[in-house]
């Protein structure tokens, strides 16, 4: 159990009044440092199982076990400091400034204020807030994008290693909702948290995903990378919910850099460049939209490791559909 | 008119810090029990339609019926007047501590909560401050109820600005009646305008617009 974060054992939870289980009997492995999306229709029992994690509800049995431990023998707010989590209405406190939301928990764990303070400018440009523009801010102030900005970083400003949250861009903006994605993605990347995240948006569940849980009636219909889930699904639910004759949504789950080859012959200077974690399906508009028929993949310092070319995205894009066939 | 008042301006005095004294006791006394009451029945929410039918029959009984009905349990005088005022003010305080409480967003607490902040953080941090504006709002009807019912308590022996008015009728002399009057009202808005001011703050603070 060393690598996994969480881990649940046969959890079930039924609340009072209710005919059947939301959650039930669901045993489920989060390897540490990986981003897990659980995706499902509402009431499937996404959110609660994601709330039994640091017991906001309690399950009714099973055990739940983070970084090794029980959870039910942790002290709750003791287990809850360490666990970073965002929910959908944000909940900033109205009262305080955007500073002092930030500082809450650092403030329990008896940070000095030095030390806070760094955390506080840290959080805020890791989220793409200006410090010096929105410390003294009051939650009001700023938009609905920006609060859940504040979300996310008060919800690591006690440098949590395990992160839930409870649909957290549901209520943004599409255009602001694909910003934060993304750069969530890099938080992520670049931290190496374990981010267990609900949403009901498939696109949303892929394009986030390590791994997703589909989840339906209590119960997880598979458990995989998006890869798996689009080209193998466990059944007929999970075909249903991805659509996976859909030739788009398969390429948006390859990454470019598992369809690239070598740089043969010269790098065009007007050649588009994208990144190793870029989907095929933007792969593909940029190619349509531009003169030559590939694009140029580079490293995180924009040196040219490889490229996608049309032919490439038609065999993989053949290959996965062959694979999902069968 | 004005004779009156500069020849008996020290009674007058007296009777209104009486009233006064008698409104702050009331309500000190009164919040001490509200409050936690009012706590519980946010959190507890079956228990508020019987507790607040109950504040509501005893906020029915005239005054000057429960006044006299506590003459034989506590003889007269500050003690019974004290009582009963602080039974009156229990339906709004109550209600108001308890509507203030609930009004807090639910997201809000969750948030605090999953953070990991402790039932007694979480109260004086997030729901104390956030609840305060509702509360003293209650407190201010609650006070100017309270000034009015204490000239009744003037009958029981209790002081204050109804003895002055009590006379009034009595002798049938128009100086203290309109005397006062004036105090009693003047008293009323005073009260009124503090807590209406520090109310109108708590709120600005909770919204997070006082800056």
């Amino acid at each position: 159990m060393a690598n996994h974060s969480i881990v649940f054992d046969k959890v079930t939870k039924r609340f009072p009044k209710a005919d059947k289980p939301s959650v039930n009997e669901v045993s489920l492995q989060i390897e540490e440092g990986s981003f897990v999306t659980i995706l499902g229709a509402s009431g499937c029992g996404k959110t609660t199982l994601l709330k039994m994690v640091n017991r906001i509800y309690e399950p009714t049995s099973g055990r739940i076990f983070v970084e090794g431990e029980d959870v039910a023998t942790v002290p709750v707010t003791q287990l809850r400091r360490k666990i970073g989590y965002v929910i959908q209405q944000v909940g900033l406190f109205p009262h305080m400034t955007i500073e002092e939301n930030i500082a809450t928990v650092p403030r329990i764990l008896g940070w000095d204020n030095k030390q806070i303070d760094e955390r506080i400018d840290e959080l805020l440009e890791l989220v793409h807030l200006p410090p010096k523009d929105f410390r003294k801010r009051y939650p009001r102030q700023l938009s609905g994008g920006q609060q859940q900005r504040v979300g996310l970083a008060r919800a690591m400003a006690g440098n949590p290693a395990i992160m839930l949250m409870d649909e957290p861009f549901g209520a943004i903006d599409a255009i602001t909702r694909a910003s934060l994605q993304d750069e969530l993605i890099q938080i992520q990347r670049r931290l190496h948290k374990t981010i267990l995240f609900v949403t009901h948006d498939i696109e949303e569940a892929l394009k986030l995903g390590d791994k997703i849980v589909i989840m339906n009636n209590g119960e997880i219909q598979q458990y995989d990378t998006p890869f798996h889930i689009i080209t193998q699904p466990a059944n007929a639910f999970v075909s249903r919910l991805v659509h996976s004759e859909d030739v788009l949504k398969r390429l948006s789950v390859m990454k470019a850099e598992s369809v690239m080859t070598e740089i043969e012959g010269t790098v065009h200077p007007n050649e588009i460049r994208v990144s190793k974690e870029e989907n095929c399906k933007t792969i593909l508009m940029h190619i349509l939209k531009s003169e030559h028929d590939s694009v140029i993949v580079e490293d995180g310092n924009q040196t040219p490791v490889g490229r996608v070319t049309l032919a490439h995205l038609k065999i993989h894009e053949a290959l996965s559909q062959s694979l999902s066939a069968s | 008119m004005l004779d009156y008042l500069l020849k008996y301006y020290d009674q007058i005095l007296i009777q209104f810090l009486q009233h006064l004294v008698l409104t702050v006791s009331t309500l000190v006394l009164a919040l001490l029990f509200a409050l936690p009451v009012g706590f519980l029945l946010s959190r507890v929410k079956w228990l508020s339609v019987p507790v607040l039918s109950v504040l509501g029959i005893i906020y029915a009984i005239p005054s000057l019926a429960l006044f006299a009905m506590l003459i034989p349990l506590v003889g007269l005088g500050v003690k019974p007047a004290i009582i009963a005022l602080v039974a009156y003010s229990q339906l709004i305080l109550v209600r108001n501590v308890m509507v203030g409480f609930q009004s807090v967003d639910a997201s809000i607490i969750e948030a605090g909560k999953g953070m990991g902040l402790s039932p007694a953080q979480l109260f004086w941090k997030i729901e104390w401050p956030l609840a305060l504006p509702v509360i003293l709002g209650g407190v201010r009807i609650a006070a100017t109820s309270t000034i009015g019912i204490a000239t009744i308590a003037a009958w029981i022996n209790a002081g204050g600005l109804g003895k002055i008015l009590f006379e009034g009728l009595y002798q049938n002399s128009i100086p203290k009646i309109v005397w006062g009057t004036v105090f009693v009202s003047l008293l009323a808005i005073a009260a009124n305008q503090l807590l209406l001011w520090l109310e109108k703050r708590s709120a600005l603070r909770a919204r997070g617009e006082l800056s």
